[in-house]
C-alpha cells in the first residue's frame, strides 16, 4: 500500500492534466459506492479506505464548505461525499493519486499562506484559498495544481451530493428511487416484469 | 482454424450496421455481424444518475471501456495526447449492440432537401469543403419513411411548415407534452415561429410487440427499461436474427478489411472475445462503425494497391470529420417547470435551419431531455459561486425553476479536420489507433452565435426572469453526431464511397454509416444514417451477385 501511495504522490503532476470529467473507473464502482458506504456505516463509525486520517479530515472539510449544511437540508459530509470519494479512490489509482496529489497541494499552499493546515487554517482564510482555486480566471502556475484538483473535488462532492437521499430531498428531484406510480399503460408495466424475471 | 466464407460481413451494429445486417440476411445473404461490444441491457446499467453516457465521469455504461481503447487526440496548439475512452474530447459514441442507438435521446429528423444542396444553395464557404451531396432528399424519402415505420417514431410534425413532403405521416402520435413544452409552445408562436412535436424513435403506444413509453426520466444516456425507445438493438437486429441467415459476434474487434491480390475485398481480420485473432472470408464487407472508427478501420487496411489505406487513393479518407455544434441559452423562470415527464425534449422550431440573414444553414432549436441534477451543476453560471451556500441555495432555488433550450447547427466541414491513424499507439490488440486533429470552421461558430441569440429570446419570451448563452469553443466536433470521413460523391478523386456508398476503389467493400455524410444537417443524424442503410442494403440487395461474378 505505502508504495503504491509514494507513485501516486509523484503521478499527481502528470495526473493533475487528467481531464476532468476523465475518471478511469469501472461505472460498476459508482454504482455500487452510496450502497457499499451505507453498508459499511451500519457496522460502525467509518473508517477511510484509502485515505490517511490527516488527508480524511481535509477531504471532509473540503466537501463541507464546497455543499455546507444549512437550516433547509444536511451538507455533503452528512450525505456521505467524503466516503463516496473514499471508496471510489480506493477503486482507482489515477483518481487517488489527483486526490492524494491534491490534498497535499492545499495543505501546503495553506501553510504557505497562513502557517496551518487547511483544517487548522480560519474560516476566512480558507475561504479566500478556495475562492482563487474555484475559477479558471486565477489560473497561474503556482495555483494551476490547486485549480485542476478543486475541479475535481467540486465535481465529485456535487456527483455525490446530488445523487443521494439527502440531496435528491433538497431540490425536490425524484432521482435514483422508484417511481411511487405509474401513468403509463398496464402492458408496459407487465412486459418490464416479465423481462425482469420477477413476474 | 479457417472461418466458413459468407456472403456478407459488417463490421458495427449500430444504426447502420443493424439495418444493413437485416436487410442482407432477409434477402437470403449469410451475414456476420462483428460488433466490439456486448449486448448492454437497461438490467445491466439500471436507472443510477451516475451511470449516463452522456456523462462519462464514471466511465461509459455503453462502452468502449477506458482500458483498451485508446485514442490520440491533438489540440488547436499542437498539443498531443492520449486519451480514454471516456474522457472528454475523446469523441465517443458507444461500443455495444445497437451502438448509439441503445442509449440515445432518440430524435428522428428527416433532413431537409436543402441540407443535400449545401453548396448549391449558399455557394462556396471559403476555407470550407462545403458541398453537395450526390442524392436528394427526394431519393431518400421511401428509406426515411422506411426507418419511420420499421423502426418506430412517434411525433407529429404537421405543425412544422419547413419540412420537405412526406408521403406517409409518422406511425405514432407523440407523447402528452411536459410543462416545458407547454410553456415553450405559445411563445414560439407569439413569436411568430412554427412549433411542433419532436419526432422520436420511441414508442408513444404499443408498436411491433413492444410497449409504450413510461416517461421516465432516465431517457437519454440510458438503455429503456421497457424497450420503449427504439433501437437496432431491438428491431432490425432480432429480425435479422430470426432469419437464421445472420450470426452475431460480440465483443470483436476488427482490426482490417482483408483484400486479394486483385485489390478486391476478401473478408475481415478481427480478434474474438478471447482474444484470438480470426479471418472471416466473405464476398462483401460493409463498415458502419461510425465516422471515427470507419475511417480507422480503412486507414489501418493497407496493402500493396492501398499504401495509404483502403479506398484512400486520393487522401480523402478520414478527412471532413464533423459532428454538431450546440449553442444553448438557459433560463430561470419564477415558475416551476420540472414536472419529472420524460424524456423531456418534446418541442422544436425549423425556422431557423435556413434562410438566416447573411450565414450558411443553421439549425433546429428544441428544449433540452430531463437534466440531472449533478448536469445542471455544470451550467450554473459563475455569478451564483462555485462552492458553499450561494451555490447550494442556487440549485435549490432554481433546478426546477429552469430550462434550457439548444440545437445542432449545421457544420462548414474541413478538409484539415480529421481522422488519422497514430504512427506509435495501439490498442490493447496491437491495432494502431486513431488519431483526431482540427477544429470548427469560423463560419460554424458565427451561426452557432445566432443560434443561441435566437433560443435565448424563445427563453425570455417563454417568461425567463434571467437568461445566459452558451456557445461552445473552436475546438474539433464529433462524438455521438460523428460523420463526415468516408464522403460520398460522384468524382472519386474528391470522395471516398459513390452514391450507394461504395468504395469507389474497391466494388465489393461499403461504407454505410455517418461518414458518408457530405454535411450533416441541422438536425440529429441519425434517422439519415437509418435512411442511408435502407437505401443502401436495397441497391446491394440487387446488384450483390454482380458485383460478385466481377470477382
Amino acid at each position: 500500500m505505502s508504495e503504491n501511495r509514494e507513485t501516486s504522490r509523484r503521478g499527481f503532476l502528470g495526473a493533475a492534466g487528467l481531464a476532468l470529467g476523465a475518471l478511469p473507473l469501472n461505472a460498476q464502482h459508482a454504482h455500487h459506492a452510496h450502497q457499499a458506504v451505507r453498508q459499511e456505516k451500519a457496522k460502525g463509525p467509518y473508517r477511510p479506505r484509502f485515505f490517511t486520517p490527516q488527508e480524511y479530515r481535509t477531504l471532509a472539510k473540503l466537501a463541507d464548505l464546497i455543499i455546507p449544511a444549512d437550516e433547509h437540508s444536511p451538507g455533503a459530509v452528512e450525505a456521505g461525499a467524503p466516503e463516496f470519494i473514499d471508496f471510489l479512490a480506493s477503486n482507482s489509482p489515477e483518481l487517488a493519486a489527483v486526490f492524494t496529489g491534491g490534498l497535499a497541494w492545499l495543505d501546503g499552499e495553506t501553510k504557505r499562506r497562513y502557517s496551518a493546515a487547511f483544517v487548522d487554517a480560519k474560516p476566512g482564510d480558507q475561504a479566500a484559498l478556495l475562492d482563487l482555486i474555484a475559477y479558471r480566471r486565477n489560473d497561474t502556475p503556482e495555483l494551476g495544481p490547486g485549480i485542476e484538483f478543486f475541479e475535481w473535488a467540486r465535481k465529485l462532492t456535487v456527483d455525490a451530493f446530488y445523487t443521494s437521499p439527502e440531496g435528491i430531498k433538497d431540490l425536490g428531484f425524484q432521482g435514483n428511487g422508484a417511481m411511487a406510480e405509474f401513468s403509463v399503460p398496464r402492458e408496459a408495466v407487465e412486459y418490464a416484469l416479465k423481462r425482469s424475471g420477477l413476474g | 482454424m479457417a472461418l466458413e466464407r459468407v456472403n456478407a460481413v459488417v463490421v458495427g451494429s449500430g444504426a447502420g450496421g443493424g439495418i444493413v445486417a437485416k436487410e442482407l440476411a432477409q434477402a437470403g445473404l449469410r451475414v456476420v455481424l462483428l460488433e466490439r461490444g456486448s449486448w448492454v441491457t437497461a438490467y445491466d446499467c439500471r436507472k443510477d444518475d451516475l451511470r449516463n453516457q452522456r456523462t462519462t465521469v464514471l466511465g461509459n455504461a455503453f462502452g468502449p471501456d477506458d482500458e483498451r481503447h485508446p485514442r490520440v487526440v491533438v489540440d488547436e496548439s499542437g498539443r498531443e495526447r492520449t486519451l480514454r475512452a471516456s474522457e472528454p474530447g475523446y469523441h465517443n459514441n458507444a461500443g455495444c449492440v445497437g451502438g448509439g442507438t441503445a442509449s440515445y435521446g432518440a430524435m428522428a429528423w428527416r433532413f431537409m432537401e436543402k441540407d443535400f444542396r449545401m453548396r448549391s444553395t449558399y455557394g462556396a464557404v471559403p476555407g470550407s469543403t462545403l458541398e453537395d451531396w450526390p442524392l436528394s432528399y427526394a431519393d431518400l424519402e421511401p428509406y426515411y419513411e422506411k426507418a419511420e415505420w420499421e423502426i418506430g417514431v412517434s411525433g407529429d410534425d404537421a405543425g412544422n411548415v419547413f419540412r420537405a413532403p412526406r408521403r406517409r405521416p409518422l406511425p405514432m402520435p407523440p407523447l402528452p407534452p411536459n410543462r416545458e413544452c407547454q410553456v415553450l409552445r405559445p411563445a414560439a408562436l407569439r413569436l411568430g415561429l412554427h412549433p411542433f412535436d419532436i419526432p422520436m424513435l420511441r414508442n408513444s403506444v404499443p408498436y411491433n410487440g413492444r410497449p409504450a413509453c413510461m416517461r421516465c426520466r432516465w431517457c437519454v444516456g440510458f438503455a429503456c427499461e421497457v424497450d420503449a425507445k427504439c433501437g437496432t438493438q431491438n428491431t432490425v437486429i432480432p429480425a435479422a436474427l430470426k432469419t437464421g441467415n445472420c450470426e452475431l459476434r460480440c465483443d470483436c474487434v476488427a482490426g482490417q478489411v482483408l483484400l486479394d491480390e486483385r485489390g478486391r475485398a476478401a473478408g475481415v481480420a478481427y480478434f474474438d472475445a478471447r482474444g484470438r485473432y480470426r479471418e472471416q472470408p466473405a464476398d462483401l464487407v460493409v463498415v458502419s462503425c461510425a465516422a471515427i472508427e470507419s475511417a480507422r478501420l480503412l486507414l489501418n487496411s493497407r496493402s500493396r494497391l492501398f499504401p495509404k489505406g483502403l479506398g484512400n487513393r486520393h487522401d480523402w479518407v478520414g478527412r471532413n470529420l464533423q459532428g454538431h455544434t450546440y449553442p444553448r441559452a438557459a433560463g430561470l423562470f419564477d415558475f416551476e417547470l420540472y414536472d419529472d415527464q420524460g424524456p423531456g425534449a418534446g418541442i422544436a422550431v425549423c425556422d431557423y435551419n435556413h434562410g438566416n440573414p447573411g450565414l450558411a444553414g443553421g439549425g433546429m432549436l428544441a428544449n433540452e431531455f430531463i437534466r440531472l441534477p449533478y448536469q445542471f451543476v455544470a451550467q450554473v453560471p459563475r455569478s451564483a459561486g462555485r462552492w458553499g451556500r450561494g451555490h447550494k441555495e442556487f440549485m435549490r432555488k432554481w433546478y426546477r425553476r429552469s430550462m434550457s433550450v439548444m440545437g445542432p447547427v449545421q457544420e462548414m466541414p474541413m478538409f484539415d479536420s480529421r481522422v488519422e491513424v497514430d504512427p506509435v499507439v495501439k490498442d490493447h490488440w496491437g491495432i494502431p489507433v486513431a488519431r483526431l486533429s482540427g477544429g470548427k470552421h469560423p463560419h460554424t461558430l458565427e451561426v452557432a452565435r445566432y443560434m443561441a441569440g435566437k433560443a435565448e429570446a424563445w427563453l425570455k419570451e417563454a417568461g425567463a426572469i434571467h437568461t445566459w448563452t452558451v456557445v461552445p469553443g473552436p475546438g474539433l466536433s464529433g462524438g455521438q453526431h460523428q460523420a463526415g470521413t468516408c464522403r460520398m460523391g460522384g468524382d472519386p478523386r474528391t470522395s471516398v464511397v459513390n452514391r450507394y456508398c461504395q468504395v469507389h476503389d474497391v466494388d465489393n467493400v461499403f461504407v454505410i454509416d455517418g461518414s458518408v455524410h457530405v454535411t450533416n444537417g441541422g438536425f440529429n443524424p441519425v434517422l439519415t444514417i437509418m435512411a442511408l442503410a435502407y437505401y443502401a442494403s436495397a441497391h446491394l440487395v440487387k446488384t450483390w451477385k454482380g458485383t460478385r461474378m466481377r470477382s
